[in-house]
Formats: C-alpha cells, structure tokens, sequence
C-alpha cells in the first residue's frame, strides 16, 4: 500500500523536480570540489618545488664558491638540520658521497625540475613523499634535493574534507529550496485548479485570479479564463437560441392545433379535407424550419467542407435566376441577373444554391421593386449579392437579423422561419467569408462574401 | 399491374403505413424488422425494389445495403432516413442506393419515387428520339414539340420539364423530384417557385378548349397524362 503510494509519488513532478534540484546541486558541487582541489595541489606543489629549488642552488653556489668539501660538508650539515628533506650529493655512478640517502634511487633521473617520489631516509622506518629536484654537476656527481609533502597533503586534506562537509550541508539546503519552489508552483496551480473545479461545478462566471505579472502561470490563468468566456457566450447564445426555437416554433404548433381543433368541429368533408392541407403546410415548414437550423449547426461544426466541387458561379447564378424568374414576375417583381465578373470556384454546390435561392426568396417576401442578383470580384473575395430597392434592414438591426430564428418583429406576421439570413450568412463562412449589407442609391443589398483560395 | 416491395422498417407505425399504402396500391410488400432479416429476405426474394430504413436495430442501413451490393444484387434501393442534411444524402446515395428519402415524408413521394426506380429498371437502356402522350408529340432531336398540328414554342427550361413529364407519364412526380432531375438542386424551395413554373407550361401545353394533359395530384405534385 505505502510502497505503491511511494512509487506513484516517485513519479509525481514534484518528485522529478526535487531530483532535480539535487542533481543539479551535486553535479555543480562536485565541480566545485573538484576543481578546487586541483588548483589547491597544483600550487602546494609548485611552493615546495621552490623550496627543493632554492636549497639546491644554494648548495651549488657553496660548491662553486668554496670547492667540492664545502659542498660536500654543506649538504650533510643540511641533511641534519633538515628533518622533512633529502639530500644526496652522488658520484656519477650514483654512491653516495655526502647526504641523507644510502645511494641514488634508480627512479630519479640525473637531471629533473620536478619529479614525485616515495623515499626512505637513512634510519627511516616510513617511506614519505617528496618533490624532487636533481642536477648533474661539471665533474659528473650529482647533486639532488627534495622538500617533503607531508604538510602539503595535510592541507589538501583538510582542504577537501572542508569542501565536501560543505557539499553535504548544502543538500538538505537544496531540498528545502526544491521544496519551497514546488510549494509556490503548487499554490499558484491550485488557484488555477480550483477556479476549473468550481466552474466544473456550475460557477460558470468564476475566473482565475490573476496577478498580472505576465509570467507563464498568469498567462495560463488569462487564457483559461479568456476560454471561459468563450464557453459562457456560447452557453449564453445556446440559451437564447433554445429560447427563439420554443418561441418560434409555438407559434405554428398553436396554429396547428387551432386547425385540428377546428376541423374536429367541422363534418364537412370539403372543409376536412382543405384542414388536412393546412395542417400538412403547416407541419412542412415546422420540418422545413428544423432542417435549416440543423444544417446551419452543421456547417457553422465545419462538417461538408469536404463536399466542395469547382462550380462556374454564373451558371450557378442564371440557372436560380431562371427558377425563380417565374415566381418574380407572378408577384410582379422583375430579377435581373447581372455578371459582372464570371468565376469559377470551388463550393458546396448544394448548400450555395440554397443560400441563393434564400436570397431571392427574402427579397420576395421583405423587399420591394426591381431585384438584382449579381455576381463580383473584390480582392480576395468573390461576391454574390441581391439588390433590390426596398426599405432593407436598418443597421441597427443587423445582428438581430443574422441570428438563427432571428425575425425582425414587423417580418413576424410574414410566414417563414427566420433562418434564411442566418443560413446566408452560415453558407458564407463556410466558404471563408462573411455576409454583409449594402446600401446604395435607393438600393438594399445582402452580400455573400466568398473567399477565393490562394 | 403489382410488383414485390421489400420493406426493412423498424419502426411499427412507419412499417404500417407504408404496408398499407403499398396494398392500396396494388403492390406486394414483405417486412422485415431487422437488417440482418431484411439482408437474408433481399438476398433470395426476388424484390422489384427494397424500402430501406438507415437506422436499424442489429445491422445499420448503409452496412445492409453494402452486403447487397458487395454480393452482386442491384435491386434498386430507396433508403429511408431522418437525417436530413446534404451530406447525409449523398453518403446515402454514393453507398450505392438509388434514391433517398428524408423521413417524415408523404406516402405519394415514396410511391412516385418508387415507381420511377422500377420503371427505370425496367425500360433498359434503349435510346428515345421522340415522346408520345396522348397528342402531345415530343421530337429530342429538332427540340420540337407539338400539340396535334400546332407547334409549342418552349424555352429551354420548359423543354425539359415538360421532358421529365412526358419521360415519367401517367406517374405522379413530386415537386423535389422535378427541382432534382429538372434543376439538379436538392433543397427544397419553400415557395411555391415550381408550382409557378408547372402552370406556365400548362398555360402552352393545355392551351385554350384542348383536353387538359397536366394534372396537379393533391399533396403529392403533378402528373402528366390523358
């Protein structure tokens, strides 16, 4: 139980992080350390090189001042008073002469700057460490002085000792410190988790609070709540959607039911039978009407964009303009097509022609006077507009028209769903556009802004 | 005369409905609740056509039809689905039926769409220059038409509505069915923008005293004939 929690905690990040920290802490240490000691034993060494050096020249300047006895004498008085050295003054063949040595060790070189060596003095019990200097003299003997490192590795010791209790004092330090960093992220996060788990439990206007520092944590906090705002609009559209669907589909669920009521009176069978027709109308544009905001919540989901075909719009615009010119001129309106630029671009073919036929049909239904649908090129954009020379919708009222099931009041006693201006504008962004409104010399027009691919 | 319907239905009242319908109009239906009966009955029934629900209990529409047609057997197949949107329609259609139908639908579009899938079957492949009714005469080849000895004159679009008309004679099309084989679009148009295109051809067709030829079929659409 506790070695399986252990082991889940191993893998936690804050396991990870504080291992870490002590990785690093180690590494850097050890480092340290390492790099100290070397530097400390590279100059002890050269200190005592020194000294070795500066006896040996002074012995050769007795030698060449006062002869081969001086010499001889010097480096035996030296010998006794000198407990940490050797000295050696040696014939060519390597016997001692004079000095603290019973001959030449065979691994010291005639001739040396510098070399280590473990020696035994005569009536040494212990070999110790020297640094060695040796010189070959004009006659041949040798002359060779050595300076013991014994206190030098007492200070390198202790030196070491020194850094290394350093090092492991620091750990427990950098625990700590790993500790206290992981504690402060822990904080910081658990703002941000608690605010996600109180939105999760239907506070949905709570936000993270934010310090406003910039760094990555208030970023993070800024762009949960910049989602959350995103997800209260959607919520906050959802809610006035479902409301304008019970509003506008109570009304010709209440004429229906007035109409079955009515017919249920009646036992004319002429006056049934025209009944059953209204009913069967009025129960098609209830259908009609979910179908449309069904395909709207599709396409504004991006599904169907992989149905697009290159269609030659103007044909596109001539053979609506012929479905509906009939229609028109029973109404006594007249719909003139006018190309002003021919393009051939990939579309939905099916969703489009509905989005058209919309457009014509708003126009027959709200607008007054001459329609004209046209067809234009303006930058990036390929557009498909309809004019004609009514009243339009006031600006103000735009965005209440785009809504889905958004019918301006003085359109409520027109039938119709309400959704032919949001399933324009939903066919537009689908195809990387927009839809927009247009007044110019006496004339309305609503554009569909298709976006051309690079 | 009768032909051998199978209907593949779930749901009870829908599998009524269209039995009953189809009695009435003197065709032959089997109904199989399932897909996996409604494929084994398909299989080996000899069915002049198949009525096929998209959602079905054990095995999906489209997987029925798939087994259908990986098997060799191309009865004509009208699916029948509640999803209504484009793209549900031509994944239906490209999986290899022949026509699909948006439930809740009127009885009239089922058997108009059915019949014409059974007679498209069965008028092989042969190649008309001129269509006959009654005394209407339609020459493909001069793009003319004639009513007894007086000439028609019809725009381009007319001519193929009238064309589909005489095509389909004596069957009743629907209003969808003219905007898709006549325009090729499969919405549907809300106003009554075809009804107004059937009258001015009626207006040209069945001119002043002539015997009437294009008759509007009450809450189904048109059909033409004596």
């Amino acid at each position: 139980m506790t070695a399986t929690r252990a082991l889940r905690w191993l893998r936690s990040s804050h396991a990870r992080f504080i291992g870490l920290i002590l990785l690093l802490e180690l590494v850097f240490g050890g480092a340290l350390l390492l790099s100290v000691t070397q530097l400390v034993h590279a100059s002890l060494d050269a200190a005592d090189n020194a000294i070795a050096r500066d006896t040996r020249d002074t012995l050769l300047e007795i030698g060449r001042q006062d002869g081969d006895r001086a010499l001889a004498s010097a480096v035996t008085a030296r010998a006794q008073e000198e407990s940490d050295a050797v000295l050696l003054l040696a014939r060519a063949d390597g016997g001692r002469i004079a000095g603290n040595l019973s001959g030449w060790p065979p691994v010291i070189p005639a001739d040396t700057k510098g070399v280590k060596a473990k020696l035994y003095r005569i009536g040494d019990t212990n070999a110790l460490s020297y640094t060695i200097v040796a010189t070959r003299l004009r006659d041949g003997r040798r002359l060779m002085v050595g300076e013991s490192t014994d206190d030098s590795d007492q200070i390198r010791e202790t030196v070491e000792r020194t850094l290394l209790t350093a090092l492991l004092m620091a750990l427990p330090l950098a625990i700590v410190a790993a500790w206290l960093v992981v504690h402060i992220i822990d904080r910081r996060i658990g703002h941000i988790a608690a605010t996600a788990a109180r939105v999760g439990a239907g506070e949905i206007d709570r936000r993270v609070p934010l310090d406003g520092s910039g760094d990555s944590f208030d970023t993070l906090g800024r762009t949960i709540n910049n989602m959350l705002d995103q997800i209260g609009a959607l919520l906050a559209e959802l809610r006035t959607v479902t409301d304008s669907i019970a509003h506008d589909l109570r009304s010709p669920l209440t004429r229906l039911r007035t109409r079955i009521d009515r017919a249920m009176l009646s036992d004319n069978p002429a006056d049934l039978r025209e009944a059953i027709d209204g009913i069967s109308r009025e129960a098609d544009q209830l259908l009609a009407m979910l179908a449309t905001a069904l395909e709207v919540s599709r396409m504004e989901a991006g599904i169907g964009r992989d149905r697009f075909v290159a269609t030659d719009l103007a044909a596109m615009l001539v053979d609506m303009g012929e479905l509906y010119e009939p229609v028109s001129e029973d109404q006594g309106r007249t719909l003139a097509i006018s190309i002003e630029h021919p393009v051939t671009l990939p579309v939905h073919r099916e969703l489009l022609g509905q989005a058209i036929a919309n457009l014509i049909d708003n126009a027959l239904k709200y607008g007054a006077g001459r329609m004209t649908l046209y067809l234009t090129v303006e930058g990036d954009d390929v557009i498909v507009g309809l004019a004609d020379q009514g009243a339009g919708i006031a600006p103000e009222r735009e965005a209440e028209a785009l809504r889905r099931f958004g019918r301006l009041d003085p359109a409520r006693g027109i039938a119709g769903a309400g959704l032919g201006l949001s399933l324009i504008a939903a066919v537009a962004r689908m195809h990387g556009g927009d839809v927009r409104f247009d007044r110019r010399d006496e004339q309305f027009a609503v554009e569909m802004l298709l976006r051309r691919p690079a | 005369m009768g032909r051998k319907i199978l209907l593949v239905e779930d749901d009870r009242t829908t599998a009524d409905f269209i039995m009953k319908g189809l009695a009435e109009h003197g065709h032959v239906g089997d109904h199989a609740a399932n897909g996996r009966d409604g494929l084994f009955m398909a299989t080996d029934g000899g069915y002049d056509a198949i009525i096929l629900d998209r959602m079905l209990p054990g095995m999906d529409g489209l997987a029925v039809l798939g087994a259908l047609r990986a098997a060799g057997i191309e009865t004509p197949v009208i699916l029948l689905s509640a999803l209504g949107s484009v793209d549900d329609r031509v994944t239906g259609l490209t999986a290899g039926s022949d026509d699909y139908l948006v439930k809740p639908f009127a009885f009239a579009e089922l058997l108009a769409r059915l019949e014409l899938l059974m007679r498209r079957r069965g008028s092989g492949t042969h190649v008309e220059t001129v269509l006959m009714c009654a005394t209407l005469r339609m020459d493909l080849l001069k793009r003319e038409v004639r009513r007894d000895a007086r000439v028609i004159d019809l725009q381009p679009r007319e001519f193929r509505l009238l064309e589909y008309l005489m095509r389909h004679a004596g069957q009743v099309v629907t209003r969808t069915m003219l905007l898709e084989g006549v325009w090729d679009y499969h919405f549907d148009p809300g106003t009554n923008v075809i009804d107004v295109h059937i009258s001015r051809l009626r207006r040209k067709v069945d001119g002043d005293g002539d015997q009437p030829l294009i008759h509007t079929v009450r809450g189904a659409g048109y059909r033409l004939g004596e």
